[in-house]
């Protein structure tokens, strides 16, 4: 058995995040290619703060690329890279259509796909945020049912208190209708204000005759974009209208931010509100 | 990577005698037959590697699924490949497809386009009639896939097109490795493997599952055709150096543009800038004996190379924790073959 000390490689002294492909790859100090075994691992590549699964999956094929010719140079660098950056781009240009169709209410579009199981096809942060999608849209419509519902509900018990009070109450089916004239809608009349420099869509769902209204602030799918905080809900002074009254910041990034709208008091939903940015 | 791999031809040929058999059915029987169906049945039944609906296939059962499951899938993408050929043939002015003459060559270019259009009709057939085994919701996912993988097929066969039309040669290899991404990854591997994982996982994948090896193998596959279009023997099945007579912009002709003192790029650039007919024999030879002395051949097989080990990397990140099949060697295998393939 040889007595030579384990050769150990240096730790890497990272210098800097690396933000771009041309300082991708940083071996220790200037290396003639010559110079690098042909092993892999002692092929000096080392990669300090991988930030994107290609510059992780770019060092590693080059690795790989590496065992497979013997030999790492620049013509062999700049092959990959130049790969792994054409293959990065066109799965960026494949997330910002797939953005699109959610965006127009599509649905899951080709590249969304149902959650995953076992290793090798993992759940993907788009598969996770479609779900989310599903759920708000799926919440969406169900929170004027639930509204509705709730409504209902305490009807029965005001009616169920009367008569243990003695008071004699209408059967519920035989409980007065509101009127419905000529302009009423199954939707309450809503006044937004908006703030914005860009072009924005507001859609809000909100049962009529419901007062005492708040709204916490408006959310992303992504988590990545900060919530919208500037938004407040009121009554219009001499209509009695809600008044929904929003600022969007220069720097919010464009897309699509939802908030549930609920009771003051009872903090029971009451409706939804969704704001749309366009780029 | 030294090691012809003899699983690779053994499945090519079990998939592909399965695929082919199917592919039949689909295939009209009718009048009108000489002026179309025959058209249409004869670059499917001219036979071909199989090595997309291969692809498909060997996934759906890599990850679980019965080879007949992915089978009409299977079926689509050879006869959607077949019409894109017909097409392609059209396109380029090729005079020679599997060892035969170019259907329009035989036929004229007007029946063979209106065979070439007939039969990618033909091939959503198999997609529709796949709700019966695969459920109406993963059926629909799968031709959603094809809707994707059509265009961005188109995508990439018009910039090469334009190129030529343009003439623009003053490309670099970024500008290929695009245009192959499209015009031949989706086709050849991307799409055949994804498809087959939404079968073997019944569309539990996640949203780019597979599409970074797709490229890799598919960008190996194709640098290697272009390869085998100047250097292969009377077994390739197509026209010798016919990508040179139609000016196809491969990774040899942007590295000799871009290797050449000014007056070869202004005589290559002259050459290029006429139609094929105009072109001589000569001009080819010239090409060629050019490419040998910038050593573009020899960049491009190291090329390929490269991109085989990207390959084999972005392999075992897509399928390093499935079970071990024979259908999972075979994927692994088939990177070695498409680079070693003659």
């Amino acid at each position: 058995m040889s007595d030579r000390p384990r050769v150990r490689r240096k730790e890497p002294e990272r210098t800097a995040p690396i933000r771009d492909w041309s300082n991708m790859f940083r071996g220790p100090g200037a290396q003639d290619a010559a110079a690098r075994s042909t092993d892999s691992d002692a092929a000096g590549l080392h990669v300090n703060n991988l930030t994107a699964d290609g510059v992780a999956n770019g060092s590693a094929a080059i690795s790989a690329s590496t065992a497979q010719t013997g030999l790492v140079n620049e013509e062999a660098r700049a092959g990959i890279e130049a790969a792994y950056r054409i293959i990065e781009e066109h799965l960026q240009e494949g997330r910002l259509a797939a953005e699109a169709q959610r965006g127009r209410g599509g649905g899951a579009g080709p590249t969304a796909f149902a959650t995953a199981g076992g290793p090798g096809v993992g759940i993907a942060a788009d598969s996770i945020q479609e779900m989310v999608a599903q759920g708000i849209r799926f919440y969406s419509s169900l929170a004027p049912l639930w509204a509705s519902l709730v409504n209902s509900i305490a009807s029965a018990a005001v009616m169920r208190d009367s008569a243990a009070d003695g008071i004699s109450a209408p059967p519920i089916a035989s409980a007065p209708m509101p009127r419905r004239s000529a302009t009423t809608t199954s939707f309450a009349p809503v006044v937004i204000e908006i703030a914005s420099t860009r072009m924005t869509r507001v859609t809000v769902d909100l049962p009529p005759h419901v007062q005492n209204l708040t709204i916490g602030g408006l959310l992303a799918l992504e988590p990545e974009k900060p919530p919208l905080r500037e938004i407040s809900l009121t009554i219009e002074p001499g209509s009695n209208r809600p008044l929904v009254r929003i600022r969007v910041p220069e720097s919010q990034p464009p897309g699509a931010y939802s908030g549930v709208i609920v009771d003051g008091e009872s903090g029971e939903p009451r409706g939804t509100l969704t704001l749309r940015i366009e780029a | 990577m030294t090691v012809t791999s003899t699983l690779v031809p053994e499945i090519l040929n079990e998939y592909g005698a399965m695929t082919r058999a199917a592919l039949r059915d689909y295939l009209p029987a009718r009048e009108p037959r000489r002026h179309l169906y025959d058209l249409v049945a004869e670059y499917p039944l001219r036979g071909g590697k199989m090595m997309r609906s291969s692809l498909c296939i060997a996934t759906a059962c890599a990850l679980g699924a019965h080879p007949h499951d992915a089978l009409d899938v299977a079926v689509s993408i050879e006869l959607l490949h077949s019409a894109l050929l017909i097409h392609d043939d059209i396109e380029d002015g090729s005079e020679q497809r599997r060892g035969r003459p170019t259907l329009h060559v035989e036929h004229g270019v007007p029946l063979a386009l209106n065979a070439g259009d007939t039969l990618t009709l033909v091939s959503l057939r198999p997609l529709l009639e796949n709700h019966g085994r695969l459920g109406g919701d993963l059926a629909m996912r799968i031709v959603q896939e094809t809707e994707r993988m059509a265009l961005l097929s188109a995508e990439g066969q018009a910039m090469e097109l334009g190129w030529r039309q343009d003439n623009l040669i003053a490309l670099d290899d970024a500008d290929y490795l695009r245009m192959v991404l499209k015009k031949t990854c989706w086709l050849a591997t991307i799409y055949p493997i994804r498809a087959g994982a939404l079968i073997g996982t019944r569309a539990a994948i996640a949203a780019e599952a597979f599409i970074r090896f797709g490229f890799f193998l598919g960008a190996t596959f194709q640098i290697q055709d272009d390869l085998l279009n100047l250097v292969a023997d009377q077994s390739y099945g197509k026209e010798r150096d016919g990508d040179l007579w139609e000016g196809k912009r491969t990774l040899m002709l942007i590295r000799l543009f871009r290797e050449s003192e000014p007056a070869e790029r202004d005589r290559l650039a002259a050459i290029l800038g006429t139609e094929r007919k105009e072109r001589t024999q000569d001009d080819v030879a010239w090409m060629r004996a050019q490419m040998d002395r910038y050593g573009c051949i020899e960049y491009a097989r190291r090329y390929a190379h490269r991109m085989a080990g990207a390959a084999l990397h972005e392999y075992s990140l897509a399928f390093g924790g499935i079970r071990e099949s024979r259908d999972k060697r075979f994927l692994e295998e088939m990177v070695t073959w498409v680079v070693e393939r003659n």
